[in-house]
């Protein structure tokens, strides 16, 4: 529709405007990809590592006597941050955020099969997830190129 | 397939019937009312308020719907006033439910392999292994629920309309769910007849409607625990409110990661209401159910819940479990054996923390008073006042929560007392008098203290050292988690 409009109102040929379509795409593409490492960088303190998650899980495996040690420290602490980060990222994206706009974009990417934007969007939610106390309303703003970018066919 | 049959059923007693009375640890406040009422029901007619026969019980302010507590009524006064004769009701009911979703997901299908499959899944999903093993009106509601969707799906009208107008006499989700479903429902499988079904549920639930106008209790209730009761609630923010509820109600996390709040808040380690396998059949499912009708369901099944205040409720929305269950089951079809092999890890898992964590890390939110009613009724004899502290918790000195009970009503149930008693209390400023007992806050700092009375107080208000050399402790109780809960002390 947009392509439509902007060949009727702009001196670009169909194909000028299609490459231009696709470098848009590209640039809005490397930029979130740019947010992402800057992102990776500004993470302060894993959460893992917060004084109140860290007693929760020793407590809780204190509680575990009836399995051998090593088996409920080595089972326990893996698994447990793997579904900490999953579900904290789950968290960003479901809690109603801009009024669920990433959320709503973010289905439709999937259902178009934007699969590089969906997956970048995915390493950024968990990057947010990570920290200790995330601030998802500034940072999902972060990843607005890429759910730009994938809105660009 | 019989074998299959057996397996589950014995899946589905285990995971139901396994130390039902200790885990959940003691009765909880829902149930305890439920069961005293269902008890002073049975030896007098009246509720604890001496109202006889009421369609809706008040009890501590919660207004029951009164289904549970009228089945309830003759197993206790039959059997005994035990934790295990409580449950049960909601024991046989989630055992009927499991045959139940499978005779849905064939009328859905038309497939017994699905019909199979959704019955299995119900056994080991652990919301309704929780709901099941609890005194929960929902899960009783539930049952009926699913029985008038089943017969509505066989186009049943009177079985059907009968059947879930029961429901709504049984949990109030069903208030608002049972009209939607019937309004729905009714327009696709009973077309020109669908005036004769909704006149039916109409008249079948008169009484509800008639005894919710008259009497003002149910009423308050339920307006300050709908969305629109919020200050300076007006239309865009009630339907902001929805949405934010609606959206949470059918939460990932809260569904698969840790919706099941049987560890204290904020654990990691909280179990989601299915099992996180579940995710994948469920998403493969959506796109294979292509009954409208099923879609209606599942969609108006979280509504109710959305429209109240306050946090993820998985009791009010426990309705939405059987078509979730349904929608793995038809997802089913294309899982491999790896698929299974995580289902049964993640279910031991579950095990694990339902039968060992749960009693030992939410043991103080459970009240022992079963233990403490015993005891007083062995030395009521000896002593014409006994105070209890409606408190418990370990809150001194900030160290833990300061939890409000209703410690008459496990003393009414357990230890039998003349429903007169409680119909009958007397109300002097905070204090509720009912015979020899008093309930109410307990003021060390006051001049209270006599020679031969008795005082019930948790750890968070142990006597003050002033006093101590005028009292004597006769008794300690612990609660689930093996800590010290409760210090009874007399006066010397």
């Amino acid at each position: 529709m947009f392509l439509g409009i902007l060949l009727n109102y702009s001196n670009f040929s169909l194909l000028e405007l299609l490459v231009l379509r696709k470098w848009i795409k590209i640039i809005f593409l490397l930029v979130g990809t740019v947010l992402l490492v800057i992102m990776t960088f500004k993470i302060q303190k894993p959460f893992w590592r917060e004084e109140k998650y860290v007693e929760t899980v020793v407590n809780f495996q204190k509680n575990q006597d009836i399995l051998p040690y090593r088996f409920r420290t080595i089972w326990w602490n893996k698994t447990i941050i793997v579904k900490s980060i999953v579900g904290r990222s789950i968290d960003i994206l479901w809690s109603g955020n801009y009024f669920f706009l990433p959320l709503v974009l973010f289905i439709w990417l999937m259902l178009k099969k934007r699969w590089w934007n969906v997956g970048l969007i995915i390493l950024g939610i968990i990057l947010i997830s990570i920290e200790k106390d995330p601030n998802p309303g500034k940072y999902l703003l972060w990843l607005s190129p890429l759910f730009l970018s994938g809105l660009i066919r | 397939m019989k074998k299959f049959v057996i397996f589950l059923l014995i899946i589905g007693i285990f995971s139901r019937l396994y130390k039902v009375d200790s885990i959940p640890p003691h009765l909880s406040n829902d149930e305890i009312s439920i069961a005293y009422d269902a008890y002073s029901i049975a030896m007098s007619g009246k509720d604890e308020h001496g109202n006889p026969y009421p369609l809706s019980f008040p009890s501590y302010g919660t207004y029951k719907a009164p289904l549970y507590t009228y089945i309830l009524s003759p197993l206790v006064y039959i059997f005994g006033n035990t934790e295990l004769v409580v449950r049960l009701p909601s024991i046989i009911a989630g055992l009927l439910t499991i045959v139940i979703i499978g005779l849905i997901a064939f009328e859905l299908t038309k497939k017994r392999q699905i019909a199979m499959w959704s019955s299995a899944l119900l056994v080991i999903t652990p919301w309704h292994i929780y709901a099941s093993r609890m005194a929960w009106e929902a899960n009783l509601a539930l049952l009926f629920l699913s029985l008038g969707i089943y017969f509505l799906m066989k186009k049943n009208l009177w079985l059907s309309s009968i059947i879930l107008v029961i429901s709504m006499y049984a949990y109030h989700t069903e208030w608002l769910l049972v009209p939607l479903i019937m309004f729905a429902g009714g327009i696709i499988y009973f077309g020109k007849k669908v005036w004769k079904y909704w006149l039916v549920g109409f008249v079948l639930a008169l009484p509800l409607l008639i005894d919710y106008l008259l009497n003002a209790g149910p009423g308050a209730r339920a307006k300050t625990e709908m969305i629109w009761s919020a200050e300076g609630a007006n239309i865009f923010s009630i339907l902001i409110e929805f949405i934010r509820n609606y959206a949470k109600y059918l939460n990932p996390k809260i569904l698969f990661l840790n919706g099941l709040n049987i560890l204290v808040k904020d654990n990691p380690f909280t179990p989601g209401l299915l099992l996180w396998p579940m995710i994948v059949p469920i998403f493969l499912g959506i796109k294979k159910i292509k009954n409208n009708f099923f879609w209606i369901w599942l969609l108006f099944s979280p509504v109710t819940a959305a429209l109240t205040i306050g946090d993820f409720s998985l009791i009010r929305n426990l309705n939405t479990v059987v078509p979730l269950t349904i929608l793995t089951a038809v997802g089913i079809g294309r899982i491999n054996k790896i698929w299974w092999s995580l289902v049964l890890v993640v279910l031991i898992n579950f095990g694990l923390i339902y039968f060992w964590h749960f009693p030992k890390e939410l043991g103080e939110t459970f009240q022992g008073y079963r233990p403490i009613a015993h005891f007083l009724k062995s030395v009521e004899d000896s002593t014409n006042e006994i105070f209890v502290d409606y408190r418990y918790g370990n809150y001194r000195w900030g160290l833990g929560k300061e939890y409000s009970g209703i410690p008459y009503l496990y003393l009414a149930f357990f230890q039998k007392w003349d429903p007169s008693i409680t119909q009958n209390r007397i109300i002097k400023g905070g204090e509720i008098y009912f015979g020899k007992y008093m309930i109410g806050q307990i003021d060390w700092g006051k001049d209270i203290i006599r020679p031969n009375r008795y005082f019930v107080v948790s750890v968070g208000n142990p006597p003050e050292e002033n006093v101590k050399d005028k009292l004597e402790q006769v008794a300690t109780f612990d609660n689930a988690s093996g800590k010290m809960a409760f210090e009874v002390w007399r006066g010397k």
